[in-house]
């Protein structure tokens, strides 16, 4: 079992507080805008030192909730810190961007990481499609095509030209090209079934977000089968499952401190104070999901997207972890701290992320079944 | 929406109308068919424009000449209030209940203070480079002649070319501005007060080369309305429909058809099946 971390890189400022999509930038304070990169980097520092395998970072945009709407800059900062340490972004929102540029910035960034990178390439959060302004509605298909390109931009080894069904580039030259060959390995959503089995089909790793374990479970059955289509089978190291986490002395330490700043929702995120927009964001939803332009969702009927959160002593936690492992036979945990944003003090953060490497990583890494 | 309207004299497609409204005889011009788009025009009164003749495709377009502007004298305002009042009653007594709003410079002000005072009489609201902020602007009336035409306008090349305004209108209708607005601070705490209640759908749009009302008084109408989006309108001037008109109607006409969802393009990227 490998142990990642995501971490967002929360604001901490008082605009945190504040749960409005998109945030004015007259709310952002520098020098608490310095001291939350400094912190993110302090998180990430202390995993890599608590021996967590991965050190993940995301794209997302106009939020406290995530510094980092261009998260292979971060990571190339963070590589130089910690030369070292094994780097991922989960991932990029592919379809906000040009493909063959994406493939270009992982290019680049695996040759400044010397091949320490993973990359995933996911479709963003409804918010996101209004982020530059991009049609939710050909969300699929035009995102399976990107894929595609992008992987192509990796193997070809001669100049090449693309006439796709929603892209067309007459000259694609990746120079350079990863250090990592033919290409780093890609994550790919298992956060429904048919996502999952495009991820099989496509030879990549799976990444399934927050699900409940009976829907994630319903992902992993159909990667499989995707794989399969596509002549492979994956091995549980290929399946990550990314949840928040939480890790105190205690059981009761734990309910305290998740209680005290609403963990792991603290202000939201990706909401609007304007009803009116928060009802387009569910529209871009409802439009990711596949409901036709034009019809009006039901959102009662949309599953739910969340799993329990995992948090307590450091026993209760590997409990909940494995649990979740026995259902999926994922091979890698993601394990985000911070919640949302406002949600958890930094130095609890640092904390968790401290005593996670002391009694849960050990015990992860062993397959045991109780703490070290 | 086509450009056809490039063809024709800017106003051709409208006719003039009166109505009588508060012992003011109340011109309006209209054309088009379909949700009723009420237009009140800027300090210089009503003008036509190419971006009105586009909005007219998809619009009944009713530009109201509100009283002050026209030959008829107007004594009896003495705040913008009052002035939105005898506009909203117009439009009342033309027969419209709910209808689009859109306010240019003064008569985004009254566009604002009419949505105040009516809100559920306005379908969404758009305010083109408003005057009731007015943070480091420039009173037309304190502009050289031969600085006006590029204070107005980025492209005086396109129709219809902008006119000064002619000195016995401004003789006129300028003591009614003077009252209703120069007088104002530039910062209107009484209105400002007001906005963050009014939950209308609001666009506020200023050209990012506005030589009158510099365009960061925009950044304040997106603060305190909460049902706001603001948006600048590159390489535009005050006069934001005489230099980028297509741009003005599509993004007005999107607004108005489709509100927050215009964030969403509709467009198919489709290039071949």
């Amino acid at each position: 079992m490998k142990v990642e971390i995501f971490t967002p890189v929360n604001y901490y400022g008082s605009a945190a507080s504040v749960s409005d999509w998109p945030l004015p930038a007259r709310l952002f304070e520098s020098d608490k805008g310095s001291l939350s990169i400094q912190r993110g980097f302090e998180q990430l520092e202390a995993a890599f030192e608590a021996g967590f395998d991965s050190l993940n970072l995301a794209e997302h945009h106009y939020s406290p909730a995530q510094m980092t709407p261009a998260p292979h800059l971060f990571a190339a900062a963070l590589g130089e810190r910690l030369p070292r340490a094994q780097i991922a972004i989960l991932g990029t929102d592919l379809p906000l961007h040009n493909p063959v540029n994406i493939a270009e910035q992982y290019a680049v960034l695996d040759n400044l990481l010397g091949g320490r990178l993973r990359f995933a390439l996911l479709r963003g959060t409804p918010n996101e499609y209004m982020t530059y302004g991009t049609n939710p509605w050909e969300s699929r298909a035009k995102f399976e095509e990107a894929v595609e390109l992008i992987i192509r931009c990796f193997t070809e080894t001669e100049p090449f030209g693309w006439e796709g069904r929603y892209f067309r580039f007459r000259n694609i030259a990746l120079f350079p090209s990863p250090v990592q060959r033919p290409h780093p390995r890609i994550t790919l959503s298992g956060n429904s079934p048919s996502s999952a089995r495009f991820a099989g089909r496509m030879k990549c790793d799976m990444g399934i977000s927050f699900l409940p374990p009976e829907a994630a479970a319903a992902s992993a059955a159909a990667y499989r089968e995707g794989a399969a289509e596509a002549g492979w089978e994956p091995t549980a190291d290929n399946i990550l499952y990314r949840q928040f986490a939480y890790v105190a002395d205690t059981d009761e330490q734990a309910a305290q401190d998740v209680a005290e700043l609403n963990w792991p929702q603290g202000s939201g995120m990706f909401n609007s104070r304007n009803p009116e927009l928060m009802q387009v964001i569910g529209l871009a939803g409802a439009a990711m999901a596949g409901v036709p332009k034009g019809v009006v969702p039901d959102m009662s009927k949309a599953p739910n997207p969340f799993g329990k959160v995992w948090f307590g002593g450091p026993q209760t936690v590997l409990d909940q972890i494995r649990e979740t492992v026995q259902q999926l036979g994922n091979g890698r945990v993601e394990l985000i701290y911070t919640g949302f944003v406002n949600a958890m003090s930094h130095e609890n953060v640092v904390r968790s992320i401290k005593l996670t490497g002391e009694a849960l990583i050990p015990a992860l890494h062993a397959g045991a079944a109780t703490v070290s | 929406m086509t450009t056809s309207t490039a063809q024709q004299a800017p106003g051709a497609g409208f006719t003039d109308h009166t109505v009588q409204t508060d012992g003011f005889a109340v011109r309006y011009a209209e054309s088009g068919t379909g949700d009723a788009l009420v237009v009140l025009h800027g300090a210089g009164g009503l003008r036509h424009s190419r971006a009105l003749d586009l909005l007219a495709q998809q619009y009944r377009v009713l530009a109201i000449e509100m009283p002050g502007f026209g030959e008829q004298p107007n004594e009896a305002h003495d705040t913008m209030v009052q002035l939105a009042q005898t506009v909203a009653r117009a439009v009342e007594t033309i027969g419209l209940d709910r209808y689009h709003l859109l306010g240019t410079s003064f008569g985004g002000a009254t566009a604002a203070h009419l949505a105040v005072a009516y809100p559920d009489r306005i379908i969404s609201l758009v305010l083109e480079a408003p005057a009731a902020f007015r943070e480091g602007a420039t009173s037309p009336a304190e502009i050289p002649p031969e600085e006006m035409l590029g204070r107005f306008r980025v492209h005086p090349e396109r129709v219809p070319p902008f006119l000064p305004p002619d000195p016995q209108f401004m003789a006129r209708s300028w003591p009614l501005v003077d009252r209703l607005l120069g007088s104002r601070p530039d910062y209107d705490q009484e209105l400002a007060d007001q906005l963050p209640g009014l939950m209308v759908r609001s666009l506020v749009l200023f050209g990012d080369r506005d030589g009158i009302i510099p365009p960061e008084n925009g950044r304040t109408w997106r603060r305190l309305l909460p049902n706001c989006c603001f948006i600048l309108v590159h390489d535009a001037a005050h006069d934001i429909q005489g230099d980028r008109a297509e741009a003005y109607a599509e993004v007005v006409d999107d607004w108005l058809g489709r509100g927050w969802q215009f964030l969403l393009p509709e467009e198919d990227t489709l290039i071949n099946p």
